[in-house]
């Protein structure tokens, strides 16, 4: 499905997500698959497009063993396994705002970050399914 | 679905102005948190309690805007904390790392008891 890289969709991704995973995973862990596809579609929003127009493209695979969810944008490129981490201890002190959203998709998914054959950013982010959801 | 919503309205409780947040945080709706946090911080005395009771869903975008608004808090001696924030609300807090800065309380008035 395409994504127009708008914030305003936020919502409408988060809503996807949420169906996709819901009787799969915990609600916890559910609500976090959502927040980390959110932080890197905000991402791709605010910096990759950084206000010009975009879309995203957004495909989500389940098989019995895992879910898959891919983002593809034409933005600039950019690979936010790139980024360095922050530090817990002293992130917040230093008055920054912005790394947290990376940071945490890189911790609750599995992330694997490509330049597709033309051009395009492709981040994949998958977490395998409880053995008692399966 | 449309976008996502948040509304803020504003009460006063023990020396504390209580924020109640109504929605989702998120990166298209954290002006709306940033411009009530604004309002109070023209103020002379600071102490903000986040009434998070009614609060579905925060981002990195809304933990941010928390952030500054504590540094300036504390900056002018005032006192800062969150309240009523539901179980997936809080994980976000903790996986975030910022449930290390900020109190949280199980109610408005245990925070302003506490802090």
């Amino acid at each position: 499905m395409i994504i127009p890289g708008r914030l305003e969709e936020l919502s409408e991704v988060r809503s996807k997500i949420q169906l996709f995973t819901t009787g799969f995973f915990d609600e916890i862990t559910v609500n976090r698959i959502v927040l980390s596809v959110d932080e890197a579609v905000s991402n791709i929003i605010r910096h990759g497009y950084g206000g010009t127009c975009g879309d995203i493209t957004l495909e989500l695979k389940r098989d019995p063993q895992s879910i898959s969810i891919t983002l593809t944008d034409n933005a600039p490129p950019f690979n936010p396994l790139s980024v360095e981490s922050p530090d817990p201890e002293t992130h917040f002190d230093d008055g920054k705002s912005g790394g947290l959203g990376i940071d945490f998709f890189r911790r609750m998914m599995n992330a694997h970050y490509e330049r597709t054959s033309s051009g395009e950013n492709r981040l994949i982010l998958s977490k395998e399914i409880p053995h008692e959801n399966k | 679905m449309g976008d996502a919503q948040l509304k803020i309205s504003e009460t006063e409780q023990g020396g504390f102005t209580i924020l109640h947040l109504d929605g989702d945080i998120d990166a298209h709706t954290s002006p709306v948190l940033k411009d009530a946090i604004d309002k109070v911080l023209t103020r002379k005395k600071i102490n903000i309690i986040f009434d998070f009771a009614k609060l579905n869903y925060i981002s990195s975008a809304g933990i941010g805007i928390l952030n500054a608004s504590l540094n300036t808090i504390k900056g002018q001696k005032g006192k800062m904390g969150i309240a009523g924030a539901n179980k997936t609300v809080h994980d976000t807090l903790e996986v975030m790392y910022f449930s290390r800065k900020v109190g949280i309380f199980p109610t408005i008035g245990e925070a302003v008891k506490i802090l």
